[in-house]
Parts: structure tokens; sequence; C-alpha cells
């Protein structure tokens, strides 16, 4: 057996460059192989608890599959029933799309003015920076969505300053409220504008002082200079960061879960997507039509993400 | 050395691909390709599937024999439920040398996750607790065994219209471990303040809309009222439709009363709410999952909907004692009935069907059942006494709660049928959208009869 260590096999080659082109391709072979090798853990984890079940679930999504016991395939009809005869899919729907267009904007904008706040030179910027962060660490947990729940409901921390400064003694319970449930779960997603404040922090020291320097001689205003070189130069990071968080915020599911006690109430004010799926595959035993809804919010994603990537064309500029 | 070297780590990454290949092929080989022990990863590595380590593994597991049995048990509760299972468990052990039951505790909001998935992967424990209101939908789907089958499983004393709600085409499909009915829970001390005489052992809903006006005005408070919000309630829809001789949904999945009624019954409510008698949506909210979220412990609410059961979580977190009184009735002396509580049921993959069937017994006939698990309500009359004795106040209210329905009470209504708990979401989703003002009573009844009966077909 011809034997070429991993590290080495570059020089081998050089060295034999003359050699036959048979012997060659084998050893590239091997080594390919051992590459395959070194990815077999990943490639293992990814098929069977990623691919597999990603392919099963589509295919069940044309099934009538209940969770427990045998299924039949029964064609396009659970597609056909979203569209047709489930006024609780249209709710879920705009729900959904009232979180996302609303929550990520929000966010993105209080992420964008810490960031540009954490950038100024200052005393104790490093720790600010993490007491910025904190809350995403904290904020997609079960004990913060708890938490939320106490701190607008009734009697909660929200009631007792709006009562302290309006003197109004009864105010309403914001979960609980139909036209306020959603509202509190915005507020929830806006606050944890860590991750994308540290991207947009990485990005605005990327941006050369010199363009503002030359700005500033030219006699340009703060604003002037943040319209027309700080978004200018961040918009691949502010492109990253609506991505990223337009995807999150379609697949949301733990704030509203705990917040409304699965329930997606009151009244299904904050019936997510994600939370009809739970509901639709564990509650009621509609695993082929869960399956449906999950492939359905797929190709929404994959729309949106698409949308973005198209309008990115006219307002992202790359430095090349 | 660098021989060396790269014969070692290319060995390695074989070994690996080996065991990995292994790995996906343990599921399909087969038993009788025993095991050479001395199989090693650089072993398996030079042309095998390396079968061999996975069938040796199988072979320990499948392999029986006249050794101990071992069952698995799984129910819901709380820490010290669980606690108190598991030294059940062990009791029983003792009793019934040979047979172990290895428990499995989940709490009520991931154990019917758990269990269909169980279920579904045919894993499930061999003695499962269920609950009325789904257990029709594990049964309809083939999951548990017809408990009529086993002789050794003691029935005598338990209430006969029980087993027969729990009887599916002739199939026993669970044994009540506890029962319970239901129980209008109200605080005394606060109906004392407001200066309103207890409700009546038997009492109308006329008689409850008097009440909760009185209980009110009597307060005189800001956001605390007699009664809560039970429209979106279907145990109480459901109590109510009985006294009109009608019922939520038959056993082969119709609904059993028309959009009248249940116009009829929102109306009810939203007249009762524009008086300012009952807890507004906003106060108190329609989650009644939990004690926390209950307007009676919130004090929001003189009163609350609940079952019997409850009784033993709800005291401690009360403000004050807690007494109780069967629902309203459209005719006094005419309402509730009794109703299983948790459910015992054998899976139907069971290995041990006989084994299974003991440990059922044992939790429906042995008296150190009572003697742990003291906040759970027996089926038999025998074990009531039982717990009785041991001078606990709660359940000598719920038994007494219990020994009064049940005096009066007719045939227990029909299990859920498979679909019922997407209709019950329904049915709170749409009274909900009345109490928050953005329907009428009208249209939510006409939205949840266009659309239930679909859900009932499934």
């Amino acid at each position: 057996m011809t034997t070429t260590s991993l590290v080495g096999s570059r020089h081998g080659r050089a060295a034999k460059a003359g050699s036959r082109g048979a012997s060659r391709s084998r050893r590239a072979r091997r080594a390919n192989l051992a590459g395959y090798a070194f990815l077999t853990p990943w490639l293992i984890g990814l098929t069977v608890f990623t691919i597999g079940p990603l392919l099963a679930s589509l295919v069940l999504s044309f099934t009538d599959y209940s969770l427990i016991g045998k299924f039949g395939f029964v064609g396009w009809s659970n597609y056909v029933k979203m569209l047709t005869a489930d006024s609780r899919y249209l709710t879920s729907l705009r729900v959904t799309f009232v979180y996302v267009l609303v929550s990520v904007p929000l966010q993105l904008v209080f992420a964008l003015l810490l960031a540009m706040l954490l950038n100024r030179p200052m005393r104790g910027v490093g720790w600010y920076r993490a007491a910025y962060y904190l809350p995403s660490l904290l904020g997609s947990s079960v004990a913060v969505a708890v938490m939320w729940r106490q701190v607008f409901g009734r009697g909660g921390v929200v009631n007792s300053i709006l009562g302290a400064i309006t003197g109004i003694e009864t105010l309403p319970n914001w979960v609980q409220q139909p036209s306020t449930s959603l509202l509190t779960l915005i507020l929830l997603r806006a606050w944890q504008f860590g991750a994308p404040m540290v991207i947009f922090l990485a990005g605005l020291k990327q941006i050369p002082r010199e363009y503002y320097e030359a700005a500033q001689v030219d006699g340009a205003s703060k604003a002037r200079q943040f319209f027309s070189i700080t978004i200018p130069m961040l918009s691949p990071v502010l492109f990253f960061n609506i991505v990223m968080q337009v995807i999150g915020a379609f697949q949301a599911f733990l704030p509203a879960y705990i917040v409304s006690g699965g329930s997606g109430g009151p009244a299904d004010s904050t019936l997510f997507y994600t939370l009809y799926i739970y509901q639709t595959g564990f509650s009621y035993f509609h695993m082929g039509y869960a399956s449906a809804l999950a492939w359905t919010l797929l190709v929404m994603i994959a729309g949106a993400t698409g949308l973005l990537f198209w309008t990115s064309r006219y307002w992202v500029h790359y430095q090349d | 050395m660098t021989k060396y070297k790269s014969k070692l780590v290319r060995s390695i990454l074989v070994a690996a691909v080996a065991l990995s290949t292994a790995a996906g092929m343990g599921a399909c080989s087969s038993d009788d390709n025993k095991a050479s022990d001395g199989a090693t990863t650089t072993d398996a590595a030079t042309d095998t599937t390396g079968t061999d380590a996975t069938t040796a593994q199988a072979d320990n597991s499948g392999d029986s024999g006249g050794e101990a049995v071992e069952l698995q048990m799984a129910w819901w509760g709380d820490s010290e439920t669980n606690n108190k299972m598991i030294s059940l468990l062990g009791t029983f052990s003792e009793k019934n040398p040979g047979i172990t039951v290895i428990g499995q505790g989940a709490d009520w909001d991931s154990y019917f996750s758990k269990l269909s998935t169980q279920v579904a992967g045919g894993t499930a424990p061999d003695v499962q607790q269920h609950y009325p209101s789904t257990i029709q939908e594990y049964f309809s789907r083939g999951a548990l065994a017809d408990l009529n089958s086993f002789s050794n499983l003691d029935l005598s004393g338990i209430d006969q219209n029980l087993l027969d709600s729990l009887t599916i085409d002739g199939s026993l499909v669970g044994v009540p471990m506890t029962i319970m009915t239901h129980a209008f829970m109200y605080l005394p001390d606060v109906l004392a303040e407001a200066g309103v005489d207890a409700p009546a052992a038997s009492w109308t809903w006329d008689d409850f809309a008097q009440f909760c006006k009185d209980v009110t005005a009597g307060l005189g408070k800001t956001n605390v009222y007699g009664c809560a919000d039970g429209s979106a309630n279907d145990a109480a829809l459901q109590v109510y439709l009985h006294g009109i001789g009608k019922d939520l949904v038959t056993a082969d999945g119709q609904l059993a009363f028309d959009e009248a009624d249940f116009v009829t019954w929102l109306q009810f409510w939203a007249d009762l709410r524009d008086a300012g008698a009952i807890t507004p949506p906003d106060v108190a909210g329609y989650d009644s999952s939990s004690t926390e979220t209950d307007p009676m412990i919130q004090g929001v609410s003189a009163s609350s909907w609940r079952y019997s059961g409850d009784l033993q979580g709800w005291q401690p977190a009360a403000p004050s004692e807690i007494q109780m009184v069967p629902y309203p009735g459209v005719v006094a002396d005419k309402a509730g009935w009794l109703i299983s509580g948790d459910l015992l049921s054998i899976y139907s993959g069971t290995k041990y069907p006989e084994e299974a069937a003991a440990v059922v017994n044992f939790f429906i006939n042995d008296t150190a059942v009572p003697a742990v698990v003291t906040g759970r309500m027996p089926a038999k009359e025998v074990m009531q006494e039982a717990l009785r004795a041991q001078g606990n106040a709660d359940a000598s209210k719920m038994i007494d709660l219990i020994g009064l329905v049940s005096d009066n009470a007719g045939p227990v209504p029909p299990l859920s049928p498979a679909g019922w708990s997407e209709v019950s979401n329904l049915l709170g989703v749409v009274a909900q959208e009345v109490a928050y003002g953005s329907s009428t009573p009208e249209a939510a009844a006409a939205r949840f009869f266009a659309e239930a009966p679909a859900m009932l077909q499934g």
C-alpha cells in the first residue's frame, strides 16, 4: 500500500507531477474520502435529524397522519383546506404578519440606535455593551416569557408605573386584552435587540472615520451624515440583520406559547402561525395537516427572503 | 513516523465510517447474525458493515425469558405527585415480587405530547394515565387495550354509570383511578363581607345570576366580582345543556345542541357582563389551566368554575377557606354528574398484559393508595372512606359533594369523540370574542356551527 499522509499529499503530488494520472486520481479520491470521513458525524446528524424529518413531513403533508396509528394519502386536500375552509389559519396568518412587520423594524431601529450610542468613545463602554446585550441572552427563555406575563399583568410593573404617572386606578391586564396582547409580544421581541446590535456595532466600526471628517469639513449636518454615509455604508449589515430577523420572527413560537398558556389567546389574538402548527399537530392530532402548514410556512419564509434579496439590488451597497 | 501516523489516522477514519454505517444498519440487523465478541472497530473497518456490535445489544434487550418483568407506567403531576407515585410503585413491587414498574412522571403540559410521540414510535408505557376528554383519541387510533379482557381486574364497587361511559363499542378503555364532579367553588369569607348567603346545594341558573349581582353589589369594590365568567367554559355549558335535555356532542361526533341554544347561553353571560356582575374578560382572562390564573385565586372573583378534584390544589393558594356546591341547574337538584378523573389504561402493544392489569388493580383497590395520594378522590366508596378516616378536611368536602351529586346524577355523558379538543377550543375562542366585544352571540354561534362539524369529522 502506498502511504501518503493527509498533510503531505500536496507536496507528494507536486514531487510526482510527472507520474501517471491514474495514481494521482486515486490519491485524490482517497484524500476526498478522508474529507468525507471527517464530515460523517455532521452528515449523519444532518441526514437523520434534519433532511430525513424534512422529507418525511413533506410526504406527511399529503396524508391524514394523526400521530397515533396508520395514515392514508389524501392528495392536495390539506392544502386546499388551508386556503378554503380554515378561519383560524387566516387568523394565524394575520397575527404572524403583523408581528413580523412591526417587531422587526422596531427591533432593528432600537438596535441601530444603541449601536450608535455605544460606538462613541466613553468611559466603561465595554460594560454598557455587555449590559445592553444581556436581554437577548435572557429574552428567548421561558423564564422571561413568564416574567413578561407578570410585567404586563393587572398588578404588574407596567401598570404600577402608569398608575403612578396617570393616577388611573383600573388599568387593564395588557396580556389578557386582544387589542394589546400582541403588542406585548412585539415589545418582547424588540427588547431582544442585542444580537443585531452587536452586528451593527461591528459594521459601524468598519466605516472609515475620514468620510465623516470630510463631510464635516463640507458642512454636512449629523442627520445628513447619517443618511448619506452611515446608512449606505452599513447597508450590507442592515440587509443581513433584516433577513435574519424576518426569518426569526416568522418562526417565533415560545413567547406566544408561554404568555398565552399555549392557547394563542385571548380570543386567538396571539395565535402565531407556529403555535397553530403545534396545536394542530399535538393537540388536535392532525399531523398531516400540520405538516402541510409547516411547508407553507417554509414557502412563505423563502418568498419573503427572496423578496428581500430582490430589493437588495436597489439599496444595498457593497464596497469592493 | 509519518507512515505510522497516517495509517493510524486512516484506520480511525475508516472505523468512524464503519461505525456510523453500523448505527444505520443496526435497526434492520437480524437476530441470527450472532455477534463475535472480539469485534473491534478496526476489525469492522476491514469490510463488514459492523452489525455485530448492535446485534449483540438488541439480543440482550429482546431476551426476557423467565426473568423479572419490567413495566413502564406514565402519569402527570407535580414533583410531589411524582414522589408519591414512585413510592407507591415500590409498595406494589413489594406485594408483587418479580414485577418492577419504572415510573415516567411528566407535568400536564408535556404529558400528552410525550405520550403521543411514544405511541407513534411504538414505545408507549404499558400502563398510562389518561383523561376522559382525550382517551377516545387514543382508543380510536388503536393504542389502548380492552380492560374487560383482564380477569384479574376487580371493578366491583365502581359506579356503573361511570364504567358505561368509559365503554366504547363494548371495550372498556380505562378505569377511573379517581373520580370528581363539577364544583362551584366560593369563598365564604368574601360572601360574608358582601352580606350574601352561600348558594344552596341545589340552585338554578336564575339563582346564580341573582347571586352574582348581589355579591358584586354587596362588595362594592372595583375589580372584585361575585362570579367568574363561565361563558367559555364547556363544562358549565354541558351542565346547562343537560338541564334542557341536550348535550354538547354525541359519541359518534355530532353536535347535540343547536345554534339557538348556544345563542341563549352566550346572551345569558353577555347580560351578566353588561350588568357588571361577572369578571370582565380583561380582568380575569380565560386561562383556567392553573391555580395562578384562576379568577378566585387572583382575588377578582368570589367564586370559580372548577371540579371537586381541584380543591386540594386550590385551597393552599386561596386567600381563605373554600366551600363547594354543585353547578346550578335549569331545574334545581338536576345538575352535574360523576366524572372520571384520572383514568388508567393499558397500552395495546404491551408485552405483559397480565402484569400491567395487576398494576391497574393495585391503584384502584389497594388502601395504601389513598393513604399516600391524599389529594385525589378514589372511585370506590371503600377507598373514599379510608381517605375520610384520615381526618383530611378537604377530602371530606370532596366526598360530601360527590355523595350529593351522585344521589341525583343520571347517566354520565359519553366520552368526547375524536376531534372534540379542537371543537372545545373553538367554543372558547368564539365565546371570548363575544366577551371582548368583537362579536355578537348570534355571530359567534353561527361561526361555531359553521366550523365545528368539519372538525368533528376529522
